[in-house]
C-alpha cells in the first residue's frame, strides 16, 4: 500500500479542507442547514475556516492557509475543549509542514 | 517558511499518530467501560467489537506496533460506522454528525499508507522518513 500514501495524502487534505470550509459557511450563511454566527469572535473564525479550508482543499498556498487555521483551531481549543477541534489543529500543524517541506524540495 | 516548519514534518506526523491514536482508544475505553463518563454503549455484539477495535487499534496506533495493520482495520471501522450511524442523518457530514468518524477514517487510510513514522516502535521500514 506504500506506493499510495501519498494519493490517500492529496485525498485526506481535500476532504478535511472541504469539511473544514463547511464549517464556515454553514455559520455565515446558514448552508449546509445549521446554526448560525453573530458573536463577531465566531464571524472571525467561520470567515479563517471558510477561507483556509478552500486554499488547503485545493492546494493554493496550502502551507500558510493551514498554519493560520492550525493556530485557529488551536485557540478554539483552548476554549472549548473538543476532540473534533484538536485533531483538526494537530492535523493542519502537520499539513503546513509537509506542503512547507514539499515546496522546499520543488 | 520552509525553514522553521518545513523540518518538522515527521515529528508534527508522529504528534498527530499519538494523539489521534489516544483519543480514539479512548472512545474504546468509553464505549466498553464508561470511561471517560460519557454513553456507555448497550451490551449489543457489534458495540462490543467496535469498542474493542477502537481501543486496541488506538493504543497500536498510538505506540506505533504494527501500526499499519492496525490504523487499516481501524479505518475500515470508521467506514463502516459513518455508513451504518451517520450517513442516514443527512448529506453532509457536518450535518449528519459524521465528520470525526470522517477524518479518523481518511487519517488511518494514510497510515494504513504510510507506516507510522519517526517515533514509533515499528519495524525500521515503518520508521522512513515522511
Amino acid at each position: 500500500m506504500e506506493k499510495y500514501a501519498s494519493r490517500i495524502y492529496v485525498v485526506l487534505r481535500f476532504v478535511a479542507g472541504v469539511m473544514f470550509a463547511l464549517h464556515g459557511s454553514q455559520r455565515l450563511f446558514g448552508w449546509p442547514p445549521g446554526e448560525r454566527a453573530h458573536e463577531p469572535l465566531r464571524v472571525i473564525a467561520s470567515t479563517i475556516e471558510l477561507v483556509t479550508g478552500t486554499l488547503i482543499a485545493t492546494g493554493l498556498f496550502a502551507s500558510w492557509a493551514a498554519l493560520v487555521a492550525a493556530i485557529a483551531m488551536l485557540i478554539g481549543f483552548a476554549m472549548r475543549r473538543q476532540e473534533l477541534l484538536l485533531l483538526y489543529a494537530l492535523l493542519w500543524f502537520w499539513v503546513a509542514s509537509k506542503e512547507a517541506a514539499a515546496r522546499s524540495r520543488r | 517558511m520552509e525553514r522553521f516548519l518545513g523540518r518538522f514534518a515527521p515529528q508534527l506526523f508522529a504528534i498527530l499518530r499519538i494523539i489521534a491514536g489516544l483519543m480514539f482508544a479512548m472512545h474504546g475505553t468509553q464505549k466498553l467501560f464508561g470511561w471517560p463518563p460519557g454513553n456507555k454503549a448497550p451490551a449489543m455484539m457489534i458495540m462490543t467489537v467496535a469498542g474493542g477495535i477502537e481501543l486496541v487499534a488506538g493504543v497500536l496506533i498510538a505506540i506505533g506496533l504494527f501500526a499499519s495493520w492496525a490504523a487499516f482495520i481501524a479505518s475500515g471501522e470508521m467506514a463502516v460506522a459513518y455508513f451504518r450511524v451517520h450517513a442516514p442523518n443527512g448529506f453532509w457530514p457536518i450535518v449528519n454528525q459524521g465528520e470525526l468518524a470522517v477524518l479518523y477514517c481518511f487519517l488511518f487510510l494514510f497510515i494504513a499508507a504510510h507506516g507510522p513514522g519517526v517515533w514509533s516502535l515499528g519495524t525500521r521500514r515503518d520508521r522512513a522518513a515522511l
